[in-house]
């Protein structure tokens, strides 16, 4: 089975509640907006850099699992970092309505969210094995 | 500042790029190294792979944005 379409279920459920916060916040504290504007676009940058990382990992693996021996190009750094490149544009050219350290830092937020998630997922499957064990020796 | 500020680009850049670059190629190699010797765990190694490579790149990146950021104070 493969793993990796539960975790991008599971990052995007975090990552669209992390923005839903970001928004509320936004209404409720204006003097803040500019924070919140900029961990909104850097978590939306995070999200769909992660997004397409999977999408090069799955391709990159597949491959390889296939065995055509096919040259692969890479896993699209460039595209990555040319994306949160461009939202730091974004905060250094409109710097009253993006804060450029909230959006630097949250561009981060995929991957830890990632990581927190797949400790989760890991946990959860050791119990669900656990229990099915118990289950057949009780049977 | 300015000198500085490049310089401090050039390091953020540079050696984020040299860590990321070193682990990237160990976690693709081990992990298709993996794959060729027991296809069957190819699903969680691609899980850990793409953690892992998620994780590493983020470094670099940063990077490349703290440098830009410098860059665009000097």
């Amino acid at each position: 089975m493969n793993e990796i379409p539960s975790y991008i279920y599971w990052l995007t459920r975090t990552t669209f509640g992390f923005l839903a916060l970001c928004f509320l916040s936004v209404a409720i504290l204006p003097d803040y907006r500019s924070i919140a504007f900029g961990l909104i676009v850097g978590s939306a940058v995070s999200f769909v850099n992660t997004k397409y990382l999977a999408r090069k990992v799955q391709k990159m693996t597949d491959e390889a699992a296939s065995g055509t021996g096919k040259r692969f190009k890479g896993l699209g750094f460039a595209q990555r970092a040319a994306f949160s490149i461009g939202a730091v544009v974004l905060a250094v050219e409109f710097p009253q309505v993006f804060e450029i350290h909230a959006l630097a830092g949250s561009l981060v937020f995929a991957p830890f969210a990632l990581v927190v998630i797949g400790f989760i997922l890991s946990r959860r499957e050791k119990k669900l094995d656990s229990d099915n064990e118990r289950g057949e020796k009780n049977a | 500042m300015g000198a500085l500020a490049f310089l401090a680009a050039a390091i953020a850049v540079g050696l984020g790029a040299l860590g990321a670059g070193i682990g990237n190629g160990l976690i693709v190699s081990k992990t298709v190294e993996g794959i060729a010797r027991q296809p069957e765990a190819k699903s969680t190694l691609q899980t850990v792979m793409f953690i892992g490579v998620g994780l590493v790149e983020a470094l670099p990146i940063i990077g490349v944005v703290l440098a830009f950021i410098f860059y665009a104070a000097a």
